[in-house]
């Protein structure tokens, strides 16, 4: 055993050293390059260009200076290519760093490239080594996507900080959610259809801006329509992306600031023997109220709460049958309603999926909404 | 009486070997009155004719081991007997590895530990330390207060050196590796604090790590050569000041700096300083390794320095034992049981009586 682990290693350390002398040039070992001769790309933008050709603009982030003096300014850089390797490949031959898109975290889409085909930047994503499945998706509205990245960097700003930002943001306000290439490639998977969230630069104030402006969603991997505030809070609660935001409700006289504090949306089907008749979506919520204005609660005792929580069950369900009205109406099942009602009946899995084929249009889908107002500040007697 | 410079135990006894043979005999016979307890005098060193004693245990070592030791002292045809390294090397054989095998020690309630557990032992009439073998890896790891302190807090000193002598001896050719070849590993953050730290740093990567390793080991020898009083403000000195100046002169970035301090500082964990000096030596060897092709060269440098180890031994006893002996003498390695749970002694050895309480 002695023998034979000093010969082994012997051996290796042989062949190690040895292959410094088979000619094989500098291609055999790995090539190593400096960290500090590597520009990090933080975030890729995409859009469609004339002829068919693909625009695609990188940008870095802001660079601090470690001794604390001015910090430099993100890179951006932009090109145009046959396709959007084709443009990333000269990016990254252009200039005397070299670009690495290995810390790419946010994509932004132009709507343009969106309503043409998300494939081919889906594709590249997906096939690149160097990029990640962990990268954010964002559709671009109002500009194009090389436009809003350049239209909000600055010298102290990187696109890269806002967009992690309102990623972060999201989940507070229950309009959309953090989706990344991983879930699109899912959701495309299962049916073609998804949402993607929707950015768009907001010029009003004194620097430009980026904000999320609800969702858009996909059929067969190409942007369809996009879906309003009501709307895409709905969606992100039916789909259980959503578990915060605040509702303002309206009584007869004055109204109400209800802030969501937990959601969960059931989803079961109806069957009449081995026919799927429909869904039942019903929306359990619980709200703390925040701002109360035209009435007292103390004086009002708990028919006021119940007012409110009535009013806001109505809100909440006149959006989700309004979202639900609009996927049957499209044809598209945007909202991978199929998914996740399959896992109520999953004995009955092969019977749904066929139901569900030859027919998503004809169900009958409902929606209710429960709402329970569980804090106030207020002590009620 | 000396007390113990290097071996130090708070909750543990204070004496340690001395020159003197007969006292270091007395020391032993003290903790151990069982006639069982068996000493073969010989005399080595044909000008020196300096005493040596072989302790063992009778019923429990392995008389073919103890057998080997007294054959390597009887063929020892020397002038003088004066070092540590004269006993050694002759004990065991020819050393082609920088890994040492036979612990030396100068505490006496460890020598008996060790006499218990199936090892023999070698006093020499003047050096104050005694000679255990054959060792382990895992022997080197051990200190001293790891059977004083309460098992579980044992433990996880035990597994921290572990840790560290893995740090030590991994972490300058990785981050030469990672920054080199694969910064695609590096959370962005951290990628981006390291690109601003390393701005015009004139350097290599690799140089820096490799040139500041060496200054590390110039300023350890430095501090080692000069007398207590100045050694201490030298090391304060180079490390502060110079690393210090050396960074602001952007000759070297503050990370290289971190991480050789961290390797430097995870080293000196180890209780036992020559598996330390063994672990600096192969230190260079892995960044080297990861200089010349990135983590496939340091995981084949790894690879080089685990086959290696795997053919080391010490009168037949394997280097690696422990860790070859299955899933649950690893863990008993590793990790120290409660005192009275620990009916066996170590099965790495051969010994005649494998139980050690009822």
């Amino acid at each position: 055993m002695k023998n034979t682990c000093r010969t082994l290693s012997t051996l290796l350390t042989a062949v190690a050293l040895s292959t410094l002398l088979t000619a094989c040039g500098s291609d055999f070992l790995p090539q190593g390059k400096e960290i500090t001769q590597i520009e990090l790309m933080r975030t890729l933008a995409v859009d469609a260009g004339e002829g068919g050709l693909t625009n695609v603009t990188a940008a870095g982030g802001v660079r601090s200076d470690p001794d604390g003096g001015e910090s430099r300014p993100p890179v951006v850089l932009t090109a145009t290519g046959l396709t959007v390797a084709d443009a990333c490949l000269t990016i990254r031959t252009a200039g005397e760093s070299t670009v690495s898109y290995s810390h790419v975290q946010e994509c932004l889409i132009g709507e343009d490239m969106a309503r043409q085909s998300l494939e081919p930047i889906v594709d590249y994503l997906e096939r690149d080594y160097a990029t990640r499945m962990d990268t954010k998706l964002f559709i671009v509205q109002g500009t194009t996507a090389g436009e809003l990245m350049e239209g909000y960097t600055t010298e102290q700003s990187a696109v890269t900080d806002r967009l992690e930002a309102i990623s972060r943001e999201l989940p507070l306000k229950s309009e959309a959610w953090p989706y990344t290439l991983r879930h699109l490639l899912s959701d495309l998977k299962d049916n073609g259809a998804a949402l993607v969230p929707l950015v768009a630069l907001d010029d009003s104030g004194e620097t430009p801006d980026i904000q999320a402006v609800g969702l858009c969603w996909l059929e067969d991997g190409v942007m369809a329509g996009t879906l309003n505030r009501r709307l895409s809070q709905a969606a992100s609660l039916i789909t259980g992306n959503g578990e915060s935001d605040v509702f303002e409700v309206a009584l007869d006289t004055g109204g109400a600031a209800l802030k969501l504090t937990d959601a969960d949306c059931a989803i079961l089907p109806r069957w009449e023997g081995d026919r799927l008749t429909g869904l039942t979506l019903t929306l359990t919520a619980e709200c703390a109220l925040t701002e109360l204005q035209g009435h007292n609660l103390q004086q009002e005792g708990t028919a006021l709460l119940d007012d409110l929580e009535a009013a806001l069950s109505d809100y909440l369900r006149q959006g989700m049958e309004e979202v639900l009205a609009l996927s049957q109406s499209e044809g598209v099942d945007f909202l991978h309603l199929r998914r996740l009602a399959v896992m109520a009946c999953p004995g009955k899995k092969a019977l749904f999926n066929e139901c569900w084929n030859s027919g998503f249009a004809s169900l009958e889908l409902e929606a209710e909404a429960q709402v329970t107002l569980e804090r106030s500040y207020d002590t009620i007697a | 009486m000396e007390l113990p410079e290097n071996e130090t135990e708070v909750k543990g006894a204070k004496d340690a070997f001395v020159e003197s043979l007969r006292t270091n005999t007395s020391l032993l016979r003290r903790r151990m009155r069982s006639p069982a307890l068996r000493v073969t005098e010989k005399t080595v060193g044909r000008r020196s004719g300096t005493p040596v004693d072989v302790l063992w245990m009778e019923g429990i070592t392995d008389q073919a081991l103890v057998g080997q030791v007294e054959a390597a002292l009887d063929a020892m045809d020397i002038d003088a007997l004066l070092t540590t390294a004269d006993l050694e090397e002759y004990l065991i054989g020819p050393r082609r590895t920088v890994f040492p095998r036979t612990i030396f020690t100068e505490r006496p309630d460890r020598l008996c530990r060790e006499l218990l557990n199936g090892r023999i032992a070698v006093l020499a009439d003047g050096i104050p330390l005694g000679c255990v073998l054959p060792c382990c890896i895992a022997d080197f790891l051990r200190a001293p207060q790891d059977r004083s302190w309460h098992f579980l807090a044992a433990s996880c000193l035990l597994v921290l050196r572990y840790l560290c002598a893995g740090i030590t001896v991994l972490l300058p050719g990785f981050y030469i590796a990672v920054t080199g070849f694969h910064f695609e590993m590096i959370p962005t953050q951290l990628a981006q604090s390291i690109i601003a730290a390393k701005q015009d740093v004139p350097f290599a990567t690799q140089f820096e790590v490799l040139g500041l390793l060496l200054a590390f080991e110039i300023l350890q020898e430095a501090g080692q050569r000069l007398p207590k009083t100045i050694g201490q403000t030298v090391s304060i000195i180079g490390g502060l000041v110079v690393g210090q100046a050396a960074v602001d002169a952007k000759i070297l970035s503050p990370v290289v700096i971190i991480v050789v301090a961290a390797a430097g500082i995870t080293g000196f964990t180890i209780p036992n300083q020559d598996l330390s000096n063994a672990l600096r030596v192969w230190r260079f060897l892995l960044a080297v390794a990861a200089s010349a092709a990135g983590l496939f060269g340091l995981n084949l440098a790894l690879a080089v320095l685990v086959l290696h180890l795997a053919g080391v031994e010490t009168l037949g006893c394997p280097y690696l034992a422990p860790f070859t002996a299955g899933t649950a003498e690893a863990l008993r390695t590793v990790v120290r049981g409660p005192a009275p749970e620990e009916k066996l002694r170590d099965t790495v050895l051969p010994v005649d009586n494998v139980r050690k309480q009822g």
